[in-house]
Order: C-alpha cells, then structure tokens, then sequence
C-alpha cells in the first residue's frame, strides 16, 4: 500500500479500509502538458467498453449513438434527480461533476441490461402493477 | 446480473473507477476489496465483506505490460491514461438498492420450484407439497400465483422439510388441493435472529448474476432485503442493498 498515500490523512495515523480505497480511485488521467488528449482517453474508455462519465458541459460533445452507448438510468425515489444524473469525474474536463452542473453516464449498449433498468420497461410494468391500461390501450378502446 | 434499483436516500449514483485485481467476467456483480492487496475482485455466492459496490462494467485482470499496452486505441500507442492496470467502474453508495433475478438454485435461470396444495387449509395457514424445500425457509415468504388466494403473501413461520410451510397469519381465504404458492428464504422483516433472518442474507448463484433462492433462510452473505417483488416462476426479483458495505463502516476499521 506504499504507493497509495491518501490525501488528507496524516502520517502516522494508520489508514482506515476506505481510506486505502479511496487512495486507489483511478481518475480521468489525460494530461495536456504530457501530450495526452482527452479525446484519446474517451476513445480509449469506449474501445474497451467502459462506461464514460460526463459533466454537463462536455455531454453535449459526445454522440453515445455513434459509440454504440446508452445513457444510464437508475429510479429516484425521492424525486431529487430526473434518474439520468451520475455523479464522478467527468472523463472530459476531470471535474467532480457535481461541480459542473452535474454529470451523467454512458454505458456500452450491450452491458446496459445487466446492470440498469430500462425506463420505458419499468413504467409499463409498474402500470400493469396498478392495473392502468398503456396509453396506446387507453386510445383503442 | 444485479440492476441499480435506485438508492435508499435518493439522489444520483456516484461512480468511481479501481483497478482489478482479479477478473470481473460479468457487468452487474458485486466487487470488494478485503486485503491490503491493489484493487478489487468479485464478491463470492456467499461472501461480500467490505463490498466496494456494483461493478457496472467488465474486466479482465493482466499483469503483461505488453497486454496492457495493447488495450489502448490510440494510435500513437501511448500508455494514455491507464497507468494502473486495468480498472472497473463501480456505483458505489453504500445505500444503493440493488435488483436481482430469484433463481431456484446455483445454476442461472432456473424457475422457482411450484407448490402444489395436496391438502385443504381451511384456515389458509398450510401448504402441503412434498416439493416444499428440504431447507429451511422458516423467516422467508410464500406467496399464492393460483387459487383463491392469489396475489398474497406471507411471512413463512415454519416448515417441515419436503412436506409443508406453514406461516402465522393466514391467508384471506381457504387454501384448496391444487391452488399454487412460490416459497423463498427472503423476507422484507426480521433482525437476523433464528427464524426471522430472512431479511439479512442472501446467496448468490454460481455466476454471480441471480439470487438462489433453494437455500435456507439466514445463509449466504450479509445483505439487507429491502423489497420484494412477488411475481410468477421465473420473474420474481428480491431489492437488497449491502450490509457490509466498505464506506458504511459496518465493521470495525483496519
């Protein structure tokens, strides 16, 4: 664990399970002065099929389509997010993106059901669950 | 597979990247970090101390630096970026609320194993199937998919193996030969005492992706069932979120 000093802890201390963890975070690691770009770093996250994390700014610059990505939903109970808002670095400009307005996930298109729910999946069930009829039935009928 | 189901407080998912250090064959399982040793692997069917969170993307552990140079797309065939090995995205709020798929079983995609009444239960209190479970499901739920009752569900007071369950509070109505229940170790109420521990662990399948629900009640790794959802065979789902979660400091730091 010598190669991973967290910050803020002070020597002498001993580290904590979670303070060893969060020493081992990986950030977004492009670095202009070193010649990285951060294209290069998102290309490199979707050719191997990973998710990609972005703040509000640099969403706009992405075309998850074209990358074979899907935005990532996760239901909020609580109604504080509209469940598209994903918080972390942004693979872009690195910042937390709660910082940037918030920040939103992409996932490669054929992991997306293993670990999300489909939206328009889960509204129809929680309709039928209530016993509403589609709104495609409601016109029939 | 495991599905984010929402987190108990609300709020976005934060994700975080860690390097691995085992291979995490499968989006949606769960990874942990449990030794001093660099990154995370996968959790086991039965254990999830220190859980990092949910993996949500897949990866395979290398230690070739040749490997490693080669995951990169960029063609100038600079190391870019993936200075520690190779790495996973994990969603890690220690309230997540997880989904997983109710297996009867180790292997993936069996349905849950159907009980056929063979004896009336005027009082709606006994089920009476010699495919009842020969373990115990004491502290989990059965719940009726055809007869009278269909649509409830009960809390599993007691069992008798291979034979019948038998729960406290009776269902609304006579249970007849031939009506159906669904039975899993699993329940939304308990403490993890004997008996009412159905809502505080759980085992996974082989391949990490479902819930096997054939063991008995209070087995497997430490989890807390927040939800049910009660449907037929093979699409019933139990919502659980991890009790030892490494940023819930459920155990005592090290």
């Amino acid at each position: 664990m010598d190669a991973f000093v967290p910050h803020g802890s002070k020597l002498g201390t001993g580290f904590s399970k979670a303070e060893k963890l969060a020493g081992q975070a990986i950030h977004p690691q492009h670095n202009a002065s070193k010649g990285q770009s951060r294209a290069n770093w998102i290309s490199d996250l979707v050719a191997l099929r990973k998710v990609v994390i972005l703040c509000s700014y640099c969403r706009a610059k992405f075309n998850p389509r074209q990358a074979g990505y899907r935005r990532v939903y996760i239901p909020d109970y609580t109604g504080k997010t509209d469940g598209y808002t994903v918080n972390g670095d942004c693979d872009s400009c690195r910042v937390f993106t709660p910082n940037a307005g918030g920040g939103c996930a992409f996932q490669p298109e054929e992991l997306y059901e293993a670990t999300h729910i489909d939206p328009t999946v889960a509204r129809r069930q929680a309709r039928a669950r209530a016993g509403l009829k589609s709104t495609w039935s409601a016109i029939k009928s | 597979m495991s599905q984010e189901a929402g987190h108990l407080s609300g709020g976005a998912a934060i994700y975080m990247r860690y390097p691995v250090r085992a291979s995490i064959a499968t989006a949606g399982i769960g990874v942990r970090a449990v030794t001093d040793a660099i990154g995370v692997a996968p959790v086991t069917t039965t254990a999830a101390e220190d859980v990092v969170g949910l993996g949500i993307d897949v990866s395979t552990y290398t230690s070739t630096q040749a490997t490693l140079l080669a995951d990169t797309a960029n063609p100038s065939g600079s190391y870019s970026g993936l200075d520690m090995g190779r790495m996973v995205t994990v969603s890690v709020r220690p309230d997540l609320i997880l989904r997983a798929l109710l297996c009867n079983g180790a292997t993936e995609g069996t349905a849950l194993q159907a009980l056929v009444n063979t004896s009336a239960s005027a009082g709606g209190t006994v089920v009476s199937d010699t495919d009842a479970s020969a373990n115990d499901m004491t502290g989990g739920t059965l719940w009726c998919i055809s007869g009278a009752n269909v649509g409830h569900a009960r809390q599993i007071a007691s069992d008798v193996a291979s034979t019948s369950v038998t729960v406290t509070v009776p269902f609304p109505r006579t249970i007849a030969v031939g009506d159906t229940f669904l039975e899993v170790p699993y329940s939304g109420f308990g403490t993890g005492a004997a008996d009412i521990d159905g809502s505080n662990f759980m085992q996974f399948t082989t391949l990490l992706t479902q819930a096997d629900a054939s063991i008995g009640g209070g087995t497997g790794q430490e989890v807390q069932v927040f939800r049910l959802e009660l449907n037929g065979a093979s699409d019933s789902k139990v919502l659980y979120m991890h009790r030892q979660h490494q940023w819930n400091r459920h155990t005592v730091p090290s």
